[in-house]
């Protein structure tokens, strides 16, 4: 089923949304989750999880591009639970690695004055990946959106897991050195 | 600020990237060939051919054949999207995904247009919708493209007088606008038509301006054909063409065409549209039911869904949007108690409610119950009287018009004839509609007194977009015969 026809099933209210949801986009959504999660169970709640949210967004929201839209849900979902339930337990997961990673664009520190408005954060970071070639904004946003692991982002761009982790390590640096630039406190 | 709260942040990055990281595949753009000197091109192969065979690539057409005498230099269109799939088949494969990447890009270029397009949609709807029993049907991309092509054999006021009335500030910047509107709109896939032509028709012997006529080739993808106008093969090549590019659906009109000898040249530019209903209607729900006409009651297929809807709330109309699969929208407006559907033709909200941009507050999302006729309606129409109410005189007169780009051959030239006819047909599954316009240039002293009332009128009004918010086709149906 098409996207736009999915999106009118939920703003029929029609249950028939979470099923054709759940066929077209449950593996993409529970990839984003597992990725986060790594746990078969807590993976699966969160994706049934996703529908709901889904079904109460929409209304208002008529979105365009669906895969997106609930793969956002799943992914805010996913991270919620990851902080609730990981707080202790670290270690292994993709998850671990990908915030090890982004700590290098950011000081770790949680003082009050340096709060920043994430609207504007998210807009000049959105700037950032469209001055990026292709190859380096797609693999940014697989290591850092979707929390995909360096074999799976090699294998799905074509290059070897060295090169990938290279050059991640540099676009994070040019990632901190851009937001700086522009008066982020980070 | 802590890693947590980064991951975060990248949270609504653009959608279009996220997708794109994921999806990874390479976005393929239609290619759109473009050629040079089409005049030279045409000259060096005048008198080569007996009969003259073209192929072009679209689906289940065949080759196209044209009478002897005849040089054509046909333009080449991107070819179709996956011929082999049948519509459904299609949605659920990749070639559809990669499509309606590369579509949406296009599509996003020319709806920045809509803004600079609308004082336009909404002259030439008032001119040419309001009416008093007759069903009136027009399409302002098809009537567009084809002044847009005026625009370009003419200079001076005469050109001035054209940009002005298209809403465009330079011929510049009408190139560029016509080149993003017509690849905004074209798509031949197996679950959408909107295929565009042009054409223009030359007189052997002319020597016209090379720069133009390789302009008209490549900016407006314009087959040329030369010939002898008013000869049968001349005449018959016309029909052939203009038939073809509206699938058909004109016969009626097309039949009558031919090209006066004194024509120095005509312009014919074509739309076929097919798309169909997001939300089908169900055929077994359909019922014999009464239109209430302006001429008489008149027994109709009243085709029924209950759904939820958009519906747009006005002072003069309710409208309903009901979605095309992979195109715009098709709007219908009822007017509310006591309002003509003419008023409608003339009321600047019959736009904004069409316009994807300017949702505002007047939209809710109730359930309702829909009943709508199938109907068919077709109308051909003499533009000569709307464009001189949109400003445009000096074209139709010899004595002041200014064809200097097109050829220096002719002191005294004018616009003799332009024609428009439109149908749009509607059913349980989906929209089918074509237009032409044909504006032929003649040489001579005698402005033509056949001028056609342009003033027509009935029951609801209806607009069909493309995906970029341009206005494809326009109506309002009155009666509906059984």
């Amino acid at each position: 089923m098409e996207d736009a026809q999915i999106v009118g099933l939920y703003w029929a209210r029609d249950e028939r949304a979470i099923d054709e949801s759940s066929g077209k986009y449950g593996a993409y959504c529970g990839s984003i989750a597992y990725n986060i999660l790594a746990d078969r169970q807590e993976t699966e709640e969160c994706v049934n999880d996703t529908w709901l949210g889904a079904w109460n967004s929409m209304p208002p929201h008529r979105p365009v591009l669906l895969a997106a839209f609930l793969g956002r849900i799943t992914r805010n979902l996913a991270f919620n639970l990851y902080k609730k339930l990981h707080r202790e337990k670290r270690g292994g997961s993709n998850i671990d690695l990908v915030l090890d990673e982004l700590a290098d664009c950011v000081s770790g520190g949680d003082d009050p004055a340096n709060v920043i408005n994430t609207g504007d954060l998210t807009g000049d970071i959105d700037l950032f990946l469209s001055s990026l070639p292709e190859t380096k904004q797609r693999m940014f946003i697989l290591r850092y959106w979707y929390a995909d692991s360096i074999g799976d982002i090699a294998e799905r761009l074509g290059l070897s897991e060295n090169n990938v982790s290279v050059t991640l390590n540099r676009v994070r640096k040019q990632l901190r050195d851009y937001l700086t630039d522009r008066g982020y406190d980070l | 600020m802590k890693k947590e709260e980064l991951f975060e942040a990248l949270q609504n990055i653009d959608d279009e990237k996220v997708i794109s990281a994921r999806d990874g595949k390479v976005k393929k753009k239609p290619i759109w060939i473009r050629w040079a000197a089409l005049a030279a091109c045409a000259a060096l192969v005048i008198g080569t051919f007996a009969g003259v065979r073209f192929f072009k690539g679209r689906a289940g057409i065949g080759p196209e054949t044209y009478p002897g005498g005849i040089v054509a230099v046909t333009a080449q269109y991107p070819a179709p999207t996956a011929v082999n799939l049948t519509p459904q088949k299609f949605m659920e494969s990749d070639e559809h995904w990669e499509w309606f990447q590369a579509h949406r890009e296009e599509t996003a270029a020319a709806s920045l247009l809509r803004g600079g397009m609308t004082q336009y949609y909404s002259d030439l709807m008032q001119l040419m919708l309001v009416s008093e029993d007759e069903n009136t049907v027009c399409s302002p991309l098809n009537v567009y493209i084809a002044f847009a092509m005026l625009a370009e054999v003419t200079d001076g006021d005469s050109r001035q007088q054209i940009l002005d009335m298209l809403g465009a500030p330079d011929i510049a910047s009408l190139r560029k606008d016509v080149k993003a509107l017509w690849e905004g709109n074209y798509a031949d896939t197996p679950m959408l038509k909107s295929i565009l032509a042009n054409s223009i028709w030359l007189r052997d012997g002319v020597e016209y301006n090379t720069d133009t006529m390789s302009r008209l080739a490549s900016q407006y993808y314009a087959s040329s054909f030369s010939g002898v106008p008013g000869s049968e093969a001349m005449d018959e090549a016309l029909r052939s063409w203009t038939d073809r590019n509206t699938n058909g659906l004109l016969t009626e009109y097309v039949k009558d065409m031919k090209l006066d000898p004194s024509t120095v040249m005509s312009i014919v530019s074509t739309i076929y549209y097919k798309a169909q209903w997001v939300n089908k209607f169900p055929e077994n729900s359909t019922t014999q039911e009464t239109f209430h006409g302006t001429l008489s009651d008149t027994a109709v297929d009243m085709m029924h869904m209950t759904s939820m809807m958009r519906v747009y709330n006005a002072d003069q109309f309710t409208a309903v949007e009901l979605g095309l699969t992979d195109s715009g929208s098709m709007f219908f407006y009822l007017p509310k108690d006591g309002v003509d559907v003419n008023a409608l033709a003339e009321d600047p909200e019959v736009l904004t409610a069409a316009d994807p941009e300017m949702n505002g507050n007047s939209w809710s999302f109730p359930l309702v119950n829909l009943s709508l006729p199938k109907f068919s309606v077709s109308e051909k129409s003499d533009l000569l009287e709307t464009i001189k109410k949109l400003g445009i005189t000096d074209v139709l007169d010899p004595g002041l018009s200014d064809f200097s780009p097109l050829t220096d051959d002719f002191d005294e030239l004018y616009l003799s004839t332009a024609n428009h006819a439109a149908m749009v047909e509607i059913d349980e599954n989906g929209v089918t509609a074509a237009a032409y316009t044909e504006l032929a240039l003649t040489e001579g002293a005698a402005l033509p007194e056949d001028e056609i009332d342009l003033v027509f009128d009935r029951p609801f009004m209806f607009v069909v977009t493309g995906q970029d918010g341009s206005v494809l086709f326009s109506g309002i149906v009155r009666n509906i015969a059984e």
